[in-house]
């Protein structure tokens, strides 16, 4: 077709992150269809204002999708991976603090150094991990960790008052790394053509 | 009259919808019909997750039409209600006419 008018990189970029779901190869014609109907209609310029809306309306109703297809099994799975990540680190602190009480290796300073990073590659390999276990979930087991990361964070906090700010600072690394563990997949699968 | 087969107000309208455009019905023209009669402007992604919805539930069910230029080479989705969606209507607005019967002057001066 002579008159077809290339959709707007951006936001199709955007689209695509949603490229697992069931029907989003029609749900594409659907909105390169009316894209195409609008621009004939009222031209490129309000056909690309009105890809742009529809873009942001559609992340938000195929967010909700994600979430309500099978919220019980994604936030089983997010809860196992929060009690993953701090039980590793918690095994990571036990051993640590066995070494220090020996006075071998590191000292008091770069423990917790080497406790965060623990946590982070931790982080990232159950992100990934959970996401290969979800395909298709994993924009909301990214959506859904950071909340019972929180509470987590929340009840260590009141039981080990100490560490208060080791355990608040602990959340935002973690959900960090987790997100790059599980939406990676998300990417290179799509990239790889496999969707 | 089973009230655990009674439809949800936005599953109602795709039914309704899918309905009268008989075997025109696919995304873009769902949601051209939501807008036009309904005056509901819903987005295409809120569209499948109902359509979803519908179709586990055996109310609606789909076939893939072939692909067009006009929408980058991808096929569309078109979707006919079955006879189980018909009972859920038939039964859905049973129930709202039995309890909108003797509201109509009270309905008409809102």
């Amino acid at each position: 077709m002579s008159d077809f008018l290339a959709l707007p990189r951006i936001p199709t970029a955007i689209l695509h992150f949603f490229a697992n779901q069931p029907d989003f190869s029609v749900l594409l014609g659907d909105v390169t269809e009316e894209f195409q109907q609008r621009a004939r209609k009222s031209g490129a310029r309000a056909a690309k204002v009105w890809f742009w809306r529809e873009v942001f309306r559609n992340v938000l109703a195929l967010t909700f999708r994600e979430l309500s297809r099978t919220p019980v099994l994604v936030a089983a799975i997010a809860l196992g991976c929060v009690a993953a990540v701090n039980l590793t680190t918690g095994i990571g602190a036990f051993f640590f603090v066995q070494f220090s009480k020996l006075r071998l290796l590191v000292s008091p300073y770069s423990r917790w150094e080497i406790l965060v990073a623990v946590q982070l590659l931790t982080s990232i390999i159950v992100g990934w991990a959970s996401a290969k276990a979800a395909v298709g979930r994993e924009w909301a087991l990214a959506l859904i960790f950071p909340l019972f990361s929180m509470a987590w964070t929340v009840v260590g906090d009141a039981f080990l008052a100490t560490h208060i700010g080791a355990a608040s600072l602990g959340h935002l690394p973690r959900v960090g790394a987790f997100w790059l563990g599980s939406l990676w997949i998300r990417r290179s699968k799509e990239e790889a053509g496999a969707l | 009259m089973g009230a655990n087969r009674l439809l949800g107000g936005f599953e109602n309208l795709l039914l309704l919808a899918i309905l009268r455009l008989e075997d025109r019905a696919y995304g873009v023209s769902i949601r051209q019909e939501l807008l036009d009669q309904a005056g509901k402007d819903v987005a295409i992604g809120a569209i499948y997750t109902g359509l979803d919805r519908l179709e586990q539930k055996g109310f609606v069910k789909s076939w893939t039409g072939e692909p067009t230029a006009e929408r980058g080479g991808k096929a569309k989705k078109f979707y006919s209600v079955t006879a189980q969606g018909k009972k859920a209507l038939n039964e859905t607005h049973g129930a709202l006419r039995g309890l909108t019967r003797g509201l109509e002057g009270a309905l008409l001066h809102v």
